[in-house]
């Protein structure tokens, strides 16, 4: 910049790879003056915000060949499918995909409730997950879900649950690119009698179009004799790295539900999830509202079926 | 007569701004733009209180594109504003005092450029300890944040002696309610764009709510007379109280005038939240006592208003609230303290309800708390205690008199909300979670600016060149829908059709002072003048044809496209033929002040509508959350003047006191906001809004009523608050005290499923 006459500083350079390899090298080069993007939602309320800097260099992923069919159906070995939805997907593109509504009810849940059709409609699921505080977090726990990175190297998959874990303590991945979000089959029951019980909750401080304060998706298998099997149960919301509740899980693994299983589960969740609270909504109401979203569903299918 | 469309008839029309404003084609004029504009930006304190030690704008100025850099020592006449009271500094010059004061401005060529230009001005600041809390404010030892003190305005009010009037009483309760910085949240953010003519003159182009009063305040600042500026005031998109008070203006009118270019200013959301007003946080202790038999003897109030860092009307606001937090009620042995308060948060000011909300959540909520304390219907002791039609006013000022309390207390007891509250579930089977009540509250709620406040009105008629027939306000159409009440008012008065109307509103070159958009005052005001002009215009029009046709005046009437014989109904005449005419020109204004009430009680009001509202509420106790099931609101404001204008204002206030009874509040810490943008500041959506609300206007006034249609624009965001609090009392037995309601106080554990019968009970 010149001393005496002043000049405005430049817009960010938006690179438009049009291939993983292409995309991994300008990353390599750029290092952290580089930024991936697709729908760009999240990243311009930070920049807005001042929480993050506009970078000099954009890297949209978007136009990548194989970002290109946001879902793929794999055959895995037993010859069940596995579902691949690119990072890139849109919200509203996974919202409205029959298979994932047919195997995933709880991520299109989570779809419906995330921000309002005009974000959907540009905001990508691989955007939600980098976020680490995204609403399809819980959903995609609960599914085990796993991640297929490109490291400039090769690609490689990880589990989501330990990469929350890893972002925790590094920032390595940030030099990584994110291809797809990895599904297994989902288990259906086999036994007669068993029901599914599967739900996703988001409270806000509003209806919709509104951040979570406490989410929590649950899946499980429940018997006419009220036995509860497969359990999965995540929570998240508001500044909180959503996790696996794995004590509450096994604790109502197998168990038969009844009041003093219930009042065992309460506990446990009040134990086990920890929420950050913030000037909204403090962490004492977020740990309740997750404890009591939980119990009333278990309590909802213990109920004599009318 | 509920209202709605099948009862409305002929009378529910397609408003005259509609079909721009659905399809997208009508300008705001926040949309405008001219050739060789300029971008202009407000650098504003990044801290709640600090003292300036040096500005410097050196490497601002020097920036390629940058036309120019203002400050304190730029402006030509009076560095200050305020619609009442002028201690706003356009400029600061050696002291901030809250995130929002503006230091300096710059226009240059493009928007991101005058970004820029801002992060290039150097400010050293020098920080002060900052007052966040009003109460804390009042301390002795609180920092002064003006020469003057940390009171804006204290306001009281007695009657009676307390003392002897609370010693009598069986029943006393005693709470202290709070309430919300709600923001306006209108979806035009402020702006505008300013040009300087050829001749000299400027044209600001900026929404506001009184034209007139932006004139006068920016040719103090811009040190011009008053004639020289012209004011284009309308369209706007949404207002309600938040753009009266200048807030673009004085930067967009410097601007232009020192670089002699158009300038355009937008704030953004950001932007918006941080300079802009909100309705005034209150604490409002109340302590009020019945005797056995319910009669409501003693009443004491203490309000503390939050105003922020500089005036606006945070006195006048303050008046209302010690007026209105004495409802429509009788008491004996009244005393009322009210403080209103600067401190280093954000700026506090007019907002639709104008101090009523708050006073009447807190009022309501006593009268619940006194019902239940006598074990009587909480409506019953409404009844018993309320004011009689030729009481006088809450002030012990002469009022109109009329029956509006009893008319919507009735309504509102044989309203069939009302009727379920023993009942609220019905049949219907809920989760054992799911708690439902229904409440109500009451309210009157004063219109026009009151007692000792210019509060001038009228406008002209005039039959234009083409032979249109042209209806000339100084209002402004904010979407409240002022028009299209007008273009009904015009065609239903005088029987023109809606051709033959042209209506010219919010520009000071062309529109008389017809006093500001405020205060629930413009439909009463457009009725009265067109009552004072429908005579002379009509005679005018009438004789001039009279001339031309050799027919008597007697025997011609207006009506649709011209002038038209009494007995045939046949057109004899089209307004245009007789436009054509030669002669003086057609024209008739009125100009008079709105009727207030003889007392020297500043503010004080003389006209009031009355308002009852029965709602029906679902509390969540999982999460604590409160929904609205169900809502009627009972209106006693003389006749409808536009059922669609009349429904929108009571569903669009009921959906502001919505907001401020359970999302919105711009949370503020140590003087900086929490909520910063709409992504934390949370207005009621589409889905917060259930049911249905059922409206019923109370037509009826007394006889020999000559002051017409009183005003509705406010009402409607008064009343909701405390029948929802009501409600959920109803429903689950906690009291709520501070709005908006915290879901965590409503949340309960799941003890029914803990309970044994947990699985037989369904």
């Amino acid at each position: 910049m010149a001393m005496n006459k002043q000049t405005k500083p430049e817009s960010p350079i938006v690179w438009q790879p049009s291939d993983v390899a292409e995309a991994c090298t300008l990353k390599q080069q750029l290092g952290e003056d580089g930024v991936f993007v697709a729908g760009g939602t999240l990243l311009r309320t930070w920049w807005e915000a001042g929480i993050a800097h506009m970078p000099s260099h954009l890297i949209d992923i978007s136009g990548i060949a194989n970002m290109q069919k946001p879902i793929t159906l794999v055959s895995s070995s037993q010859d069940r499918q596995i579902c691949q939805i690119r990072a890139a997907a849109l919200l509203s593109e996974v919202r409205n995909d029959s298979h994932i509504r047919t195997h995933y009810s709880l991520l299109t849940t989570a779809m419906k409730n995330i921000a309002a059709p005009s974000i959907r409609n540009l905001a990508t699921l691989g955007g939600n997950v980098l976020s680490r505080v995204g609403d399809a977090l819980p959903a995609l726990l609960v599914y085990e879900a796993m991640l297929l990175w490109h490291d400039g190297q090769g690609e490689f998959e990880q589990s989501l649950a330990e990469w929350l874990l890893e972002a925790q303590v590094s920032h390595a991945w940030k030099n990584r690119l994110l291809l797809a979000i990895i599904l297994p089959p989902v288990d259906q029951p086999e036994q007669e009698g068993h029901g599914r019980l599967d739900v996703y909750h988001k409270v806000g401080r509003r209806e919709v179009f509104t951040p979570s304060i406490t989410t929590v998706a649950m899946s499980a298998a429940v018997g006419a004799d009220r036995h509860i099997v497969e359990v999965r149960i995540a929570v998240g919301g508001g500044q909180t790295a959503p996790k696996r509740l794995g004590h509450t899980e096994l604790l109502l693994e197998g168990g038969k539900l009844d009041r003093s299983l219930l009042q065992s589960c309460y506990s446990s969740v009040l134990e086990h999830f920890r929420p950050v609270g913030d000037v909204f909504a403090s962490a004492s109401y977020r740990q309740k509202t997750a404890a009591n979203l939980i119990v009333s569903e278990l309590w909802k299918a213990m109920q004599p079926k009318s | 007569m509920l209202l709605n469309r099948e009862t409305s008839g002929k009378r529910w029309r397609i408003r005259p701004d509609g079909l721009g404003k659905v399809t997208g084609s009508l300008a705001y004029l926040t949309d405008m733009s001219a050739s060789g504009m300029l971008y202009g930006r407000v650098l504003r304190s990044p801290h709640p209180h600090a003292l300036i030690l040096s500005i410097c704008t050196e490497k601002a100025k020097q920036l390629e594109g940058v036309h120019a850099v203002l400050t304190h020592l730029d402006v030509p006449g009076l560095n200050r504003y305020g619609i009442a009271h002028q201690d706003q500094p356009v400029f600061c010059e050696n002291k901030v005092r809250y995130v929002g004061d503006a230091v300096a401005a710059v226009a240059a060529e493009t928007a991101e450029l005058a970004e820029y230009a801002l992060s290039l001005i150097e400010v050293d600041y020098e920080l002060l300890p900052i007052v966040d809390d009003a109460e804390l404010a009042l301390s002795q030892d609180a920092p002064l944040l003006h020469p003057q003190g940390n009171v804006l305005h204290r306001s009281q009010f007695s009657r009676g002696q307390l003392d002897s009037g609370f010693a009598a009483c069986s029943h006393i309760v005693e709470d202290t309610y709070f309430t919300p910085r709600q923001m306006h949240t209108y979806m035009e953010t402020e702006g505008g764009l300013f040009v300087p003519e050829e001749d000299g003159r400027l044209t600001v182009y900026s929404p506001t709510q009184h034209g007139f009063m932006d004139r006068l305040q920016l040719s103090r600042i811009a040190a011009m007379k008053q004639e020289r500026i012209r004011i284009v005031s309308s369209p706007i998109g949404g207002s309600f109280g938040g753009k009266d008070e200048l807030n673009v203006q004085p930067y967009g009118a410097l601007l232009a005038l020192k670089t002699n270019c158009p300038v355009k200013l937008h704030h953004s959301r950001w932007e918006s939240v941080r300079a802009g007003l909100k309705r005034h946080p209150m604490k409002i202790a109340m302590k009020t006592g019945t005797d056995a038999s319910g009669r409501l003897l003693a009443h004491q109030v203490r309000i503390i208003a939050d105003t922020g860092a500089y005036a606006t009307l945070g006195a006048e606001v303050l008046n209302f609230t010690v007026e209105h937090v004495l409802g429509p009620y009788r008491y004996e042995h009244v005393e009322v303290d009210g403080y209103s308060v600067y401190t280093n948060n954000g700026m506090s000011g007019e907002f639709r309800g104008f101090g009523g909300n708050q006073a009447i959540f807190a009022l309501e909520g006593q009268l619940d708390r006194l019902a239940e304390k006598l074990g009587m219907d909480p409506w019953e002791l409404r009844r018993l205690n309320m004011r009689m039609p030729d009481d006088s006013g809450p002030f012990g000022q002469p009022v109109v008199v009329t029956e509006g309390a009893m008319q919507v207390w009735n309504a509102a007891e044989a309203s069939g909300l009302w009727r379920e509250r023993s009942m609220p579930d019905g049949d219907q089977e809920r989760e054992p979670w799911i708690k439902v009540g229904i409440g109500s509250a009451f309210t009157m709620h004063g219109g026009g600016l009151g007692v000792g406040i210019p509060d001038p009105a009228g406008g002209r008629l005039s039959l234009a060149a083409d032979g249109c027939i042209e209806a000339i306000f100084g209002y402004e159409e904010f979407g409240q829908g002022l028009l299209a009440t007008l273009e009904l008012m015009l065609i239903e008065q005088f029987g023109l059709a809606e051709s033959d109307i042209r209506m010219i509103i919010g520009d000071t070159d062309l529109v008389p002072d017809s006093g500001s958009t405020t205060a629930s005052r413009a439909t009463s005001m457009m009725w009265k003048t067109l009552q004072n002009l429908k005579a002379p215009f009509t005679s005018q029009l009438l004789e001039r044809a009279a001339v031309l046709l050799g027919k008597a005046a007697d025997m011609l009437v207006m009506g649709a496209g011209g002038i038209y014989e009494t007995a045939g109904r046949s057109l004899l005449l089209t307004y245009k033929e007789l436009a054509e005419v030669e002669g003086e020109p057609i024209s008739c204004s009125t100009a008079f002040q709105f009727p207030t009430s003889d007392t020297a009680r500043t503010g004080a009001h003389f006209l009031y509508t009355y308002a009852a509202v029965v709602v029906k509420v679902e509390i969540n106790q999982l999460t604590g959350r409160v929904k609205v099931l169900d809502q009627y609101h009972a209106v006693a404001a003389g006749p409808v003047m536009n059922p669609q204008g009349f429904l929108g204002q009571i569903e669009g206030g009921s959906s502001m006191a919505l907001g401020f009874t359970v999302t919105e509040d711009a949370v503020m810490q140590q003087g900086q906001y929490m909520t910063k943008n709409l992504d934390t500041y949370l207005v009621p959506t589409i889905a917060e809004h259930r049911g249905t609300v059922t409206v019923e206007p109370i037509e009826h006034l007394p006889q020999g009523d000559s002051y017409g249609p009183r005003g509705i624009g406010e009402v409607g965001s008064v009343t909701l608050a405390p029948a929802i609090a009501a409600a959920i009392y109803k429903a689950v037995g906690i009291r709520v005290t501070k709005l908006p309601i915290e879901p965590e106080l409503l949340q309960n554990d799941c003890a029914f499923a803990f309970a044994e019968e947990a699985v037989s009970e369904r």
